[in-house]
């Protein structure tokens, strides 16, 4: 029986007993990975889905708006003021002072009044011929001196004047004294100059004969609201605009065709006159100086309509479009060209125009340019692009805190699926660049050409870089990874002209793949 | 070499499915242990084998002590291999035998006990043909399968084209009481049948049920698509510490009840042979109180990155855009993956459990008796038996003082073990052990703190134990029955139908 107890005792301890052989610490710190760590991951980076019209809004940066035509298509324009100015020099009226010395002619009883009708002289701006003036806020200052009666009474009537429908007079005692010209409006009944009436009584004393009272006036109608009349031709706004061109900056010759390119100029006219745009000089740069732009629509520019009711003004609008139907050269040859800037110089008369009508106070005058592009023609090799920070050694120490490094990934892909439903074929294009913005290598899909993804078409585009591509550039200092987008439409070459629908949507899904391949054996 | 601490996206995971690893284990044969149900002078090995017939009179188990189950497994990670001594006092992961590990199709963790709070059996009939047997005995297991897949991501990544299948994943827990009464008969001289009927009492149950998840990313736009379905059911665990619900509601009142029952049986094909048919836990328990059960319909998510449209994509990583397109994300995933909360009654079956077994004695001497035995049980869950365990042993009785039982248990996990188990008869008091892992394999231990380490055997799959103590009554030495000649053997055969032949005994 001792063997049996014995036995089941020594099986007793096996099973329920056994040696610690080693003792491990897995406190984090003192944890050492040994071996190889090859995962695979793939991600989903996003998806990118643009319209035409809505690429287009990357342009407002530079001052460049978009529209959508009423075919559906596109036009960038670009616009510019070329006048904004008013006529209120015309409007301006000097102020004007006017005395007379009134002798009394026979004694003149107390009480009664010594009638004397005046007409005075009063100079207008720029051969005004007035027909009507509204003073805003004027000042008519009166003064009387010499044998002036202490109780003098000075009254006065101006037959043109009128405040709300009623005939100017007023009164003033001996002295100085100020009387408001507001709300006076001046008709112009065909005489020259302001006929007056005087009034002059004493209650007191009277007048002898042969007293001398001495009358000086002072008008000032600034501000004047209103003038209506004729002028004398004259010129409201000179200018000299240099168009900036924006949207061709950076173009190279040839690349951008724009089959039906437009120079719209619009104008307001707040002035009761019609107003003639001259435009004495038309240019645009060239790489050996200016060039002149000819054309009827240059020389041949309609009048601005007048302005319509005083009382309630309807701006005089109007437009006029210098096209490749009136230019030479066309405007489509000009911005080929690639220039940097095209030059308006000219100014607003109204000479030829009869200059008869009004003149509001500040009434605006203003005439703006538009160039427009529609998004019609061809493009050859015009390309967005753009540059994104990229520092593989900081990216590696920030997120992996100096644990992994670039060279524990073995491969890195960027796919792209493309889904180009523009009338435009699109040729992505990356590479990485130094510090300096030199291009160090370029990120091609497994061989030395890109892909062009045709008008219409979907694409899968890899972009891989190997272990040993990124040994051989990193120690050159990748610092940035420039992309670009190089849009050609079909036949360029043979100038063959598209139309863009702003509809027309580019899409993009982008994933990314990394084939880590880390070797944690060594230190 | 580098430091561990430099693998960032994998330091914290490894040692965290290495502390899992360990502190969970698989429940495969959760609460039976197979190399106790050869011992036939134990009455607690008809708990697997209910068909089969202990060598007793009748038996009075000590109260809390008769049987003590415990079973601890672990298909996930072994640290045979993986830890290596490290620099300065530090230690190695090897990653290979790592990822290998973690990486395989299925793992299944899981912690199981149970234990005999009242047993006592007694025979009957003329001639004894029936025992009688009564067991009230306490049950708690959790177990959770994980999928290899799960482990698939910080090891091997998600390249394009892979399917992620997280569908094996499962999370089981229960915890119970059965009321037992069995009844076992020889029937002549070559069958011999057991039924027992349980009275299921449920305290606590948790389930993951139907779940299905896969993460797959598309080989050519690398979008992620998960789609997911299941239902999680809980009950006893929502209101679990609260005031109201007093130690007395909770062990003897809870609304929680079912039945399940235990049948199997015996065939003598010789004096020397036998085979048995058993079936364990048939049954289920109807869980009525403090239910909630979250079910989630098939659903999908698809993940393509953001979507930058219109004017918004060229701004997009400027000022609040991602972050209100992160938050857009997270509700378009929360509203795509909307669980169903409710508190309705449901059943769970209990895994049932199938054995077929058999037994040949090639050695009966006068004292002594040897036996080779195999068994096969399958656990029923989830629709099949692919959770098995096949074992081949070999029996050997002295004087029905000692049973010595060792048996080479293979599991459907793919390992296999070396079992043992023994019972000890001294006089009426009775003393019995079983695993089905004889552990020769050295032992680890791992320090997580200055004070905080644990040890574990540095390759096992499975950590079983069943011991208990019994007074047992009524049988006489094998020497007296050898005693008697053949004409008194051929009497009792006739008297005492198979007693010891269908416990797989001698006769």
């Amino acid at each position: 029986m001792n063997r049996f107890q014995n036995l089941s005792a020594l099986l007793g301890c096996l099973v329920l007993t056994g040696c610690v052989e080693e003792t491990f610490d897995l406190r984090p710190d003192g944890l050492v990975a040994s071996g190889a760590w090859s995962p695979a991951f793939a991600i989903p980076v996003g998806e990118v889905v643009v319209t035409a019209e809505e690429a287009l809004v990357w342009l407002d940066s530079a001052g460049i708006s978009s529209e959508v035509t009423g075919s559906g298509g596109l036009a960038i324009y670009e616009t510019f003021e070329i006048v904004d100015t008013t006529a209120n020099h015309w409007l301006s009226v000097a102020d004007q002072t006017w005395s007379q010395d009134i002798i009394i002619p026979t004694d003149v009883p107390p009480g009664t009044a010594l009638e004397v009708p005046l007409n005075i002289d009063f100079a207008l701006p720029n051969g005004l011929v007035l027909d009507s003036l509204s003073v805003a806020f004027g000042s008519l200052g009166v003064e009387t001196s010499g044998d002036v009666p202490v109780d003098l009474l000075l009254q006065v009537a101006i037959e043109e004047w009128t405040v709300a429908g009623v005939p100017f007079a007023f009164g003033v005692g001996s002295g100085a004294e100020d009387i408001g010209l507001s709300g006076v409006t001046w008709t112009e009944d065909g005489n020259a100059g302001l006929g007056m009436n005087l009034s002059l009584e004493s209650s007191a004393s009277g007048f002898s004969a042969g007293d001398v009272i001495s009358i000086s006036m002072s008008f000032g109608l600034d501000p004047i609201d209103w003038v209506v009349g004729s002028w004398a031709s004259g010129t409201f706004g000179s200018f000299d605009q240099a168009l900036a061109l924006s949207a061709l900056d950076g173009l190279e010759p040839g690349v951008v065709h724009v089959s039906a390119p437009r120079l719209e100029l619009e104008a307001t006219n707040g002035v009761g006159l019609s107003i003639q745009p001259v435009i004495s000089s038309a240019s645009y740069a060239t790489a050996v100086g200016e060039a002149v732009i000819a054309g009827d629509q240059i020389t041949n520019i309609p009048p601005i309509p007048a302005a319509t009711n005083l009382m309630n003004v309807m701006p005089g609008e109007w437009s006029h479009v210098l096209n490749n139907d009136g230019t030479t050269p066309t405007i489509t040859a000009i911005l080929e060209s690639s220039p940097a800037s095209m030059t308006l110089s000219g100014h607003l008369t109204t000479s030829g125009t009869g200059g008869s009508g009004f003149v509001t106070a500040d009434a605006p005058i203003r005439v703006v340019g538009r160039l427009v592009l529609p998004l019609e023609g061809w493009l050859s090799d015009y390309a967005f692009r753009d540059t994104m920070a990229l520092d593989l050694d900081q990216i590696f120490s920030e997120n992996f805190e100096n644990r992994l490094s670039w060279e524990d990934v073995s491969s890195i892909t960027l796919r792209a699926l493309w889904q180009n439903d523009l009338p435009v074929a699109v040729r992505p294009e990356l590479n990485f660049q130094d510090s300096m913005r030199n291009v160090l290598a370029t990120w091609y899909e497994g061989s030395d050409a890109f892909t062009f993804v045709p008008a219409g078409a979907s694409e899968v585009v890899d972009w891989t870089i190997s272990r040993e591509e990124l040994a051989t550039l990193q120690p050159l200092g990748i610092r940035h990874l420039a992309w670009a987008a190089t849009l050609s439409t079909p036949n360029a070459v043979g100038e063959e002209d598209v139309f863009i629908p702003a509809d027309a949507a580019l899409k993009l899904r982008l994933g990314l793949a990394i084939q880590i391949d880390a070797n944690l054996n060594e230190e | 070499m580098k430091q561990f601490s430099s693998l960032h996206p994998g330091r914290w995971m490894v040692l965290t499915l290495t502390i899992l690893a360990f502190a969970l284990k698989q429940d495969a044969q959760a609460q039976y242990v197979n190399s106790a149900a050869r011992l036939t002078q134990v009455p607690q090995h008809t708990d697997l084998f209910p068909g089969s017939r202990p060598k007793l009179k009748g038996w009075l188990g000590m109260t809390g002590l008769s049987s003590l189950t415990f079973r601890l497994d672990n298909t996930l990670l072994q640290p045979e291999g993986l830890f290596l001594p490290g620099p300065n006092g530090g230690t190695i992961v090897r990653l290979a035998p790592l990822m290998e590990q973690l990486t395989s199709p299925e793992s299944m963790l899981g912690a199981s006990t149970s234990v005999e709070l009242a047993s006592f059996g007694f025979s009957g009939g003329e001639h004894g043909e029936s025992i009688w047997s009564f067991r009230i005995r306490e049950r708690l297991e959790a177990d959770a399968t994980l999928p290899g897949a799960l482990f698939e991501i910080p090891f091997h990544g998600n390249p394009a084209g892979s399917v992620l299948d997280m569908s094996a994943f499962g999370l089981r827990a229960i915890h119970f009481r059965e009321y037992s009464v069995g009844w076992n008969r020889a029937w002549g001289d070559f069958l011999n049948t057991g039924i027992r009927v349980n009275y299921l009492y449920g305290m606590e149950f948790a389930e993951l049920t139907d779940f299905q998840a896969a993460w797959s990313t598309n080989a050519t736009d690398f979008s992620y698509n998960l789609a997911a379905s299941g239902a999680f059911r809980s009950s006893g665990l929502n209101t679990y510490g609260q005031t109201g619900d007093s130690l007395e509601h909770y062990l003897l009142y809870r609304d929680n009840r079912g039945w399940s029952m235990d049948a199997g049986l015996r065939l003598a094909l010789s004096e020397r042979a036998t085979v048995g048919l058993h079936v364990v836990d048939l049954g289920q328990i109807q869980w009525r109180e403090d239910l909630r059960t979250h079910e989630l319909q098939p659903s999908t998510f698809a993940y393509q990155g953001p979507t930058l449209e219109g004017e918004d994509a060229l701004d997009f990583f400027e000022g609040d855009s991602l972050g209100d397109w992160l938050a857009g994300e997270w509700a378009r995933f929360d509203s795509a993956m909307v669980p169903v909360t409710s508190a309705e009654a449901f059943s769970s079956r209990l895994p049932t459990r199938l054995s077929v077994e058999g037994a040949y004695i090639f050695r009966d001497a006068a004292a002594s008796q040897t036996s080779l035995h195999g068994a096969w049980t399958g656990r029923h869950a989830g629709g099949d038996f692919a959770d098995w365990q096949a074992i081949l042993g070999l029996r050997h009785e002295w004087d029905r003082k000692l049973g010595l039982n060792m048996a080479w248990n293979v599991f459907s996990a793919g390992f296999s073990t070396l079992g043992v188990g023994l019972a000890l008869n001294l006089g009426m008091f009775q003393w019995y052990v079983a695993a089905d892992n004889l552990v020769l394999t050295p032992w680890t231990r791992f320090e997580l703190g200055d004070d905080v380490s644990f040890v574990l055997p540095n390759r096992a799959e499975v950590l079983s134990l069943q011991t208990g103590f019994n007074l047992v009554f009524g049988k006489k030495p094998l020497k007296e029955d050898k005693r008697q000649g053949p004409a008194d053997r051929a009497q009792r055969r006739r008297n005492v139908p198979c007693e010891d032949f269908m416990a797989g005994g001698r006769r």
